[in-house]
């Protein structure tokens, strides 16, 4: 903390830091940075000299590297004096819950069977990492939610593995909370089955269902994929419902994915996501391409 | 003769701030000549410094994170004025505390590829007629050449390229 700005209270050592930031750095116009921030040239002028004093520039040197020594020490102070470690997180996290975090600042984690999961996918854990940490696209869905009870989103992270003629996609879903991406299942998507060609994360799940998901019905409609639609429960009942009917094949086994919300008792509830996927189709495909699997 | 188009440097991650938190509005700091030192030594639009030349910061930025130099001068600079306007803006009530809050943490934690130039081509046309475009003070320019600002460009208003 600089010795001038020590009895000051958080808020004016505010004002005092921006006014000479703004001073240091290059303006267009002349303006009185003081009075624009609510404080005084003297305090101002009292903080870039202790400033110089910190950094070992002379009172008149005004030399590009003594600017830059100014610059770099202002800018360290302003944060370390106004922005604190619990603002920082907070920050964080909103970024992160709507997508706009750089990919490296969000943390990966993998819901608790994702081993079982890894195990049927036909997806080494290296295969999994490599995609979750350097993937060639990621998409992270930011829909309009009617529904804030749930503070989840969906992301599609996909990494290609070229190998010939068995080149595949390596596709993850996960599911994204304030900076957290919670690895939910991922999938081994051949390109001699499924067209990805020119198409981003989430058009390639889109594509991956098409062929391998099941009809789903609900709420009067039939589709392979609910992605945040209002659905609506069954009327006239004591108690509301959300009617879910997958058209599976007999004998085959599925992996679904349900996630609504809203008010049990609404006429509408918010359907995140849906889909059923024919995992017995889904491994029949992997095995035709040599890969073992569970 | 005026030229017909404006140019000025900004990094990608000046981009991003000001398409999320100023409404895609931008504001810029231009010139009428991209690359001055090419232009007829005794020409005025020739007199621009280094340090103003969209072309020299553009080179000079490029350089700094081949060189994987994130504390450059022209960096540091973009970090403290990043972090300045969010102050002000939140100062001017225009943006929130937690909006302020977010761009601090994005300045800090920005990669190399947020730092990255860009520059920014500005058709000169659409400022006929208007006060828009801005001229720098003399005493605020880096030498004699006429420099500009912009202080409410819409994204439809630019063209954006990197070398």
């Amino acid at each position: 903390m600089l010795q001038t700005l020590k009895n000051r209270s958080a808020q004016e050592a505010r004002k005092v830091l921006a006014a000479a930031s703004a001073t240091v750095l290059p303006q267009p116009f002349d303006v009185d940075f003081a009075s624009r921030y609510g404080t005084t040239e003297e305090a101002v002028n009292s903080v870039l000299s202790e400033i110089r004093r910190n950094v070992g520039v002379a009172p008149n040197d005004h030399s590009r590297q003594a600017q830059s020594k100014i610059v770099d020490f202002l800018s360290e102070t302003l944060s370390e004096t106004t922005f604190a470690e619990a603002d920082r997180t907070a920050a964080r996290a909103r970024l992160g819950q709507r997508g706009d975090l750089s990919l490296g600042l969000y943390e990966i984690r993998y819901v608790e069977d994702f081993n079982e999961r890894l195990a049927e996918s036909g997806l080494r854990k290296s295969e999994v990492q490599k995609t979750a940490k350097d993937p060639d696209a990621f998409e992270h869905l930011k829909p309009i939610t009617f529904v804030r009870d749930k503070n989840r989103s969906i992301s599609f992270l996909v990494k290609n593995f070229l190998t010939g003629s068995n080149s595949y996609t390596a596709l993850i879903v996960a599911e994204r909370s304030d900076f957290f991406l919670e690895v939910d299942s991922a999938w081994k998507i051949y390109h001699d089955e499924v067209d990805v060609a020119q198409k981003t994360p989430h058009q390639i799940f889109k594509a991956f269902l098409d062929i391998y998901g099941a009809d789903i019905i609900m709420g009067g409609k039939t589709k392979k994929y609910f992605n945040h639609e209002m659905v609506s429960q069954n009327p006239n009942e004591t108690k509301k419902t959300l009617a879910f009917e997958a058209l599976q094949e007999h004998g085959a086994d599925y992996y679904g994915y349900v996630e609504s919300g809203g008010s049990d008792n609404a006429d509408f509830l918010e359907v995140f996501q849906a889909y059923m996927i024919n995992r017995s189709k889904y491994k029949d495909s992997l095995r035709r391409h040599g890969t073992l699997v569970k | 003769m005026p030229s017909h188009f404006l140019y000025s440097t900004n990094v990608f991650l000046k981009l991003v701030i000001q398409e999320r938190f100023r409404n895609d509005v931008h504001y810029v700091w231009c010139s009428e000549s991209f690359n001055p030192s090419k232009l007829n030594p005794y020409s005025i639009k020739s007199m621009i410094a280094p340090s103003s030349s969209p072309c020299d910061i553009y080179n000079e930025i490029k350089n700094a994170l081949t060189r994987n130099d994130r504390h450059s001068d022209k960096i540091n600079n973009q970090k403290l004025s990043f972090k300045n306007l969010a102050d002000n803006w939140e100062a001017g009530g225009e943006i929130t505390k937690e909006q302020r809050d977010e761009i601090y943490y994005m300045t800090e934690n920005a990669t190399s590829n947020d730092w990255r130039p860009l520059i920014y081509i500005i058709p000169r046309a659409i400022f006929d007629g208007s006060s828009r475009l801005k001229t720098v003070a003399p005493a605020k320019r880096a030498s004699f050449g006429v420099e500009y600002i912009i202080e409410d460009l819409s994204r439809t208003e630019f063209d954006l390229i990197e070398l």
